[in-house]
């Protein structure tokens, strides 16, 4: 079963239609990446996922129920998280702060920080430091760890890599790996391919709007090229 | 192999008792617009009331244009209401959350401060 669906999908803002009509499914439990160069849509694809952004057209399925108009708070409870792009976390905050933040649905501080300094150990080390000091790659691994608090079903990430050095990014993309054999469906939206082809399942080519290739990463390795360098 | 079906399985049931809202209705947006005419409209019927009354010395045909601006009022109050329900009870969530959670982390200075 998919567990995120986009049948015909079209959006746009204003009257500058960004998406054309996409079709892309995400298996449960698998890790999809959306690949593609810049503007090509995929942070709108993952804002329609999560309810931020809507459709013009088309149909959104999660767990195969439509879904489209629905509040993103409501999906959200429900087990869809997004990390957007620039990590959204409070940089004047501590890092025990910005985690103490997930504790809204009723999950204990504690609770929080201890599943989070388990997967992520430097966290914990800079849990009294302001997020806003910290590295990029230790703000993208609080973004990640606040993220994974509320137990997600369904993981939006949107370009994890973004300004992070090649070894950190790897390090990433190895717990990334780890949460998707705990049964967590991933959608990941990278512009830069390497790393995520390495551990996604499947993986689309997005182009001007359009889904020009889906397959294993395998296959798309051709597609890739004629992708970012034309032809 | 996943460690954890059980979460993938959860995560149905959630979504399929979820009662999502049909977005061709548009209820906020509807309650916003239909309060912000409201308001507009009670505006210029108070100011039709007001005119009426001032164009006549009959008591009677004022008490009749000061009951005209008194609904006039009335309209934009309710227009009011509804403009809140439609567009600020989102931002007026957040300022609410954001307030609780300033209060705890205050609460927890002050309990620190006490125990040290």
């Amino acid at each position: 079963m998919n567990l995120l669906e986009f049948r015909n999908v079209r959006a746009a803002y204003d009257r500058i239609d960004v998406l054309f009509g996409i079709d892309l499914e995400v298996p449960a439990g698998s890790v999809v990446a959306l690949l593609g160069p810049n503007g090509a849509g995929k942070t709108t694809t993952l804002r329609v996922a999560a309810g931020l952004h809507p459709t013009t057209s088309g149909d959104v399925l999660v767990a195969g129920r439509r879904v489209n108009g629905t509040a993103p708070e409501e999906l959200a409870r429900r087990g869809l998280c997004l990390i957007p792009e620039g990590r959204g976390i409070f940089p004047n905050l501590s890092v025990r702060e910005n985690l103490r933040m997930m504790t809204y649905s009723g999950v204990s501080l504690s609770a929080v920080e201890d599943e989070s300094y388990q997967r992520f150990p430097r966290l914990k080390e800079r849990r009294r430091q302001l997020a806003g000091t910290l590295s990029g790659g230790e703000q993208q691994m609080l973004a990640m760890a606040r993220g994974l608090a509320t137990h997600p079903a369904l993981l939006l990430l949107d370009e994890l890599s973004m300004g992070l050095a090649p070894i950190i990014v790897e390090e990433l993309y190895a717990i990334v790996a780890q949460v998707a054999r705990e049964g967590v469906s991933i959608l990941v939206v990278e512009q830069f391919a390497s790393t995520v082809l390495g551990v996604a399942d499947l993986a689309a080519v997005l182009v001007h709007g359009r889904v020009a290739r889906v397959g294993t990463p395998a296959e798309l390795q051709d597609e890739l090229s004629k992708a970012y360098l034309g032809g | 192999m996943i460690e954890h079906p059980e979460r993938i399985d959860q995560f149905k049931n959630d979504i399929a008792a979820m009662q999502v809202r049909d977005p061709a209705s548009g209820r906020d947006r509807l309650f916003a617009r239909g309060g912000l005419t409201l308001m507009i409209i009670g505006v210029i019927v108070g100011i039709v009331g007001y005119t009426l009354s001032n164009q006549t010395t009959n008591p009677l045909a004022q008490t009749d244009a000061v009951i005209v601006a008194l609904i006039g009022i009335s309209v934009s109050i309710i227009g009011a209401a509804l403009f809140l329900r439609g567009s600020l009870a989102a931002f007026l969530r957040f300022w609410l959350a954001r307030f609780i959670y300033e209060q705890k982390a205050q609460t927890d200075r002050v309990v620190d401060r006490l125990g040290s």
